[in-house]
């Protein structure tokens, strides 16, 4: 009876007591971390965040590219037959499509120029 | 110290890595302390370490300072430990395979049951033991040795273990009771395997 009142009163608080057991979990030869331990950790901390940063890079123009080629084939599928057939009329009828040179060279040149002042004031 | 660490974990996150240079110079040995203790080779122990830096890295703005960074790359690191050493499929000796040490599985079984403390309390207290003790506490679980180290070596506060294990705190104290009984059978059947 004694002894289990001990043994509940032990487990609601336990001590940190028994030197054999301190004893026996003092390591005999403990490990030591090699002194370029940090650089070699921060070197890989580096490395494997530039190697997320490519990999997300990547997926990022895969899914650009892939929702593009998507968009496209849909307005192929859906429109295809009417836009060939404003093209054939475009290209019959010389008036209409003198404009386009001049706007894709339009468009060209605000392309160039973005890039350009992009590049130099971001 | 806290508020500086705060500060230097924000400078982290806001991309400056060398800062973190900090954390592995000031938390490195302890964390290869607690690790050292379940995976005993230097290479291993040392790519753990390594491993538990760099997933803390990842996580670091989940590090909300509910703890202190200690415990929570302690924790991080046990946690790293435990599945190397899951996947390395390492047995260990479960206190149910005890009874199965001795002739009389039955008498046994009981003895184990009426264990009193006393006797446990003297056996590991007894310094004359200290090898057979460290042979039984090399064949605890990972989670038990890890609890052992924490509270009897480390001395650290019940909180801190909890959260480094991801335990309850009020089932410590059970464990702990538990594990001593644990031992004392190993010891007193001589680390048979």
């Amino acid at each position: 009876m004694e002894t289990n009142r001990k043994d509940s009163i032990r487990i609601e608080a336990p001590e940190r007591k028994d030197s054999a057991l301190c004893q026996a979990l003092t390591p005999t030869e403990p490990l030591m971390l090699p002194s370029n331990f940090a650089h070699v950790t921060l070197r890989r901390i580096e490395r494997e965040r530039l190697a997320r940063e490519r990999r997300e890079r990547v997926i990022a123009i895969v899914t650009v590219v892939a929702c593009l080629l998507l968009g496209l084939a849909a307005i192929g599928y859906f429109y295809g037959t009417a836009l060939l057939a404003a093209f054939r009329t475009m290209f019959h009828q010389s008036e209409s499509f003198s404009l386009i040179p001049a706007i894709a060279f339009c468009c060209l040149f605000f392309a160039l120029l973005n890039h350009y002042l992009r590049r130099r004031y971001a | 110290m806290l508020s500086e660490e705060q500060r230097l974990i924000a400078r982290v996150l806001d991309g400056h890595t060398e800062d973190y240079g900090y954390f592995l110079e000031r938390y490195g040995p302890e964390v290869m302390r607690l690790v050292s203790r379940l995976v005993p080779r230097q290479q291993d122990a040392e790519e753990l370490v390594q491993d538990a830096f760099v997933r803390a890295y990842d996580r670091l703005e989940t590090f909300g300072g509910r703890s202190s960074f200690s415990t929570w790359i302690c924790r991080i690191a046990y946690t790293t430990t435990v599945s190397w050493l899951r996947r390395r499929r390492v047995k260990y000796l479960s206190i149910d395979d005890l009874p199965s040490l001795t002739s009389s599985d039955r008498s046994h079984r009981a003895g184990a049951q009426q264990l009193s403390d006393a006797v446990v309390d003297e056996a590991l207290d007894d310094e004359t033991r200290i090898d057979d003790l460290r042979r039984a506490i090399a064949r605890l679980k990972p989670d038990e040795q890890t609890l052992v180290i924490l509270f009897y070596y480390d001395e650290r506060p019940l909180a801190d273990i909890a959260f480094i294990l991801d335990i309850e705190m009020g089932t410590i104290a059970t464990r702990l009771h538990r594990i001593r009984r644990k031992l004392y059978l190993l010891m007193k059947h001589g680390n048979k395997p």
